[in-house]
């Protein structure tokens, strides 16, 4: 199955009857003066970027007083080359070399749920997410949750049934959440570069003791990689937005990542690179194995770990930039690598042409 | 579990899932919102009047109904509210004219045609919430609320253009093989596939256009896929766009009872799609127009 992407849906001017939270106003003045020279695609996603950058030019857009920045981050990469390995004892191996304490704790797995297609790398591997499950058990937490609120596929009973989730779910008695439909609570979001403000956002991720997110590690055709980051705009309820999440996309497609990993504040990142996707991802991408299983309680940290894994240069990211310098660690002097080496995983995926710039050896 | 059994328990869980008077959330006990209240009242039919009251002091902003009480305005179930109430027959006149002249000054903003995407961006349909583009779904259920005002005597001025601004978006954005995606039918030259819900309810749109061959095509995949791609919402869809369409929907409705009894399903706003699409036949169908 393949599907859109909706992040083109950029505006020619805005709706003045916008309902979008606070910070609607505050929408950066477009930015891209000359740029009919350029091809449409490049001025399309030169727009993704631009609030961001107005962003980064103007006041800071969070608060350094609310952020604590850790001097280093440890990042545990362990080898799985399938889905047949024992996940949960590899999971829970991550969990005591990183000191994650899920004792007493309800915890709410976020997997990357988008379509289904037999064969196809869309989405975060049953495996993981029914591996992770066992493993925060067997870690003495109360409660365990899988959670997910799909931007492309509406039909989530189809999407868990067709993926086989559903019957893992029930033989393992896993209660799944779907985060479309959740109650929602607003929310101020904690940094500002999508000058958004405010989200209504679900209860059950409000109020987890510990958020996880799982993201499968793909190419992404407009932000160059989905990983930690931006699986939390999976987060965002489309019963309140719609299907497709499209005022994520007309607030620039960085913003939106920075400021809701600075709200939701995962506590631990677990990224099936098992087997993974490059080229056109995040969904007409091709399966690529990566052979790896990365955890970090610092997200930025594991994404910019996996963006290495990829070929990328973690600092042209411009979304990872951004959180770098509030909310972790992209720098590899800041990184310390558990487990086995990067250098072990270390890639270079297929991407599309926008993104050739962004690989590690490019001028 | 015996099948008269499935229409009943799902009754019941239907009439346990409410808040008296304020609505039903998406499952029993959770906030009510404007989606699963209006299939609610659509199944349950308990007494048109108190249903229509429910939806009367739903909370609006600049008429437009809120998605739920503090939410957003949610064009897509701003439409089928004001579906339901026509359906529910009860509501005054100078209610559903508001709301149909909500619906009809409502429309998603425009974007930059792009040549990643084959779609006629000139069109514009419903987007989900003010400030955004036009989608299918909301579309759909725009197009549908105003041809049930037009069939039943609601004049409300510039309805037939926005009915046919709606149409042309449905037929603009059909894929390839028939049905309808979320969103676009082709993205960077590739063709995208159709998904069952939102073909269903485009087909609810459209079913006076039933002569037109995209129309013609996105029933044959219905009929076809429906089942092959199941869920308490996907079944139960199909089963009322193919039956309005006069096409078979038998085989849908004994898929979506089997499916029932095997799958329990707590949410309300499929379990009422479920139940007034298996009991449709003995009342009046409440998408006519």
């Amino acid at each position: 199955m393949r599907s859109n992407d909706p992040v083109l849906m950029m505006p020619s001017h805005t709706d003045p009857r916008a309902h979008v939270g606070r910070g609607s106003k505050q929408r950066a003045a477009h930015p891209m003066a000359g740029a009919e020279e350029r091809s449409r695609r490049e001025f399309l996603w030169a727009l993704a970027a631009a609030p961001l950058a107005a962003a980064a030019c103007g006041p800071a857009p969070f608060d350094p007083e609310r952020f604590h920045r850790p001097a280093t981050s440890p990042v545990f990469l362990s080898a799985a080359t399938d889905y047949a390995a024992d996940l949960s004892d590899i999971v829970l191996r991550g969990i005591r070399e990183l000191g994650v304490d899920v004792s007493g704790k309800r915890v709410l797995l976020k997997p990357n749920m988008v379509e289904y297609e037999p064969g196809s790398a869309i989405n975060t591997h049953p495996s993981v997410i029914v591996g992770t499950a066992l493993a925060m058990r067997r870690a003495g937490a109360v409660d365990v949750v899988v959670a997910e609120g799909p931007g492309h596929q509406r039909d989530i009973e189809y999407l868990l049934t067709a993926t086989g989730l559903a019957d893992h779910f029930r033989e393992h008695r896993v209660r799944f959440v779907d985060l479309n439909l959740d109650d929602v609570e607003w929310r101020d979001l904690a940094s500002n570069f999508s000058r958004l403000g405010r989200l209504a956002l679900p209860a059950s991720v409000l109020h987890a003791d510990l958020v996880v997110s799982m993201p499968k590690l793909k190419t992404h055709h407009w932000a160059g990689m989905t990983c930690a980051m931006k699986n939390l705009f999976g987060v965002v309820p489309g019963a309140v937005y719609g299907w497709p999440k499209n005022l994520l996309h007309f607030h620039g497609i960085f913003g939106p990542i920075v400021d809701l990993a600075a709200t939701v504040r995962p506590g631990l990142t677990i990224v099936d690179g098992i087997v993974g996707m490059e080229g056109d991802g995040p969904i007409m991408g091709d399966p690529r194995p990566y052979g790896v299983l990365a955890m970090s309680r610092d997200l930025v940290a594991a994404d910019a770990t996996c963006a290495r894994v990829l070929g990328f240069d973690a600092a042209k990211l411009p979304y990872l930039k951004a959180a770098g310098r509030f909310l972790g660690n992209i720098d590899e002097s800041r990184i310390e690598q558990r487990g086995e080496r990067l250098a072990r995983f270390a890639t270079r995926a297929a991407v599309i042409d926008r993104f050739r710039d962004w690989q590690l050896g490019s001028a | 579990m015996a099948l008269v059994s499935i229409e009943r328990s799902t009754r019941q869980l239907l009439l346990e899932g409410g808040h008296r008077d304020t609505g039903w959330g998406y499952e029993p006990g959770r906030t009510a919102r404007l989606e699963p209240t209006c299939w609610a009242l659509l199944a349950l039919r308990i007494s048109p009047a108190d249903s229509d009251r429910t939806l009367a002091g739903w909370p609006t902003d600049r008429l437009a109904l809120l998605e739920h009480r503090g939410g957003l305005p949610n064009w897509s179930f701003h439409a089928l509210a004001l579906a339901t109430r026509l359906a529910l027959g009860e509501a005054p006149l100078g209610d559903v004219q508001r709301l149909a002249a909500a619906l009809v000054a409502a429309r998603g903003v425009p974007i930059k045609p792009s040549p990643a995407q084959r779609q006629d961006v000139r069109i514009m349909g419903w987007s989900w919430i003010p400030g955004t583009f036009s989608w299918v779904e909301p579309t759909a259920w725009a197009v549908l609320a105003l041809k049930m005002c037009r069939g039943r005597g609601v004049v409300v001025a510039g309805a037939n253009q926005r009915i046919h601004d709606g149409e042309s978006l449905l037929r603009d954005r059909v894929c390839a093989g028939g049905g309808w995606n979320y969103g676009n039918s082709n993205v960077f030259a590739k063709d995208l596939p159709a998904h069952v819900p939102t073909t269903a309810v485009a087909l609810l749109a459209l079913h006076d256009r039933c002569d037109e061959a995209f129309v013609r095509r996105s029933l044959d995949y219905l009929e076809e896929e429906s089942v092959r791609r199941p869920s308490v919402r996907a079944l139960a869809l199909s089963a009322l766009a193919l039956g309005r369409c006069g096409r078979r929907a038998s085989h849908v409705e004994s898929s979506l009872r089997a499916w029932l009894a095997r799958h329990p399903s707590a949410d309300i706003a499929s379990l009422g799609m479920a139940l007034y699409a298996l009991e449709r036949s003995g009342i009046d169908d409440a998408f006519a127009y």
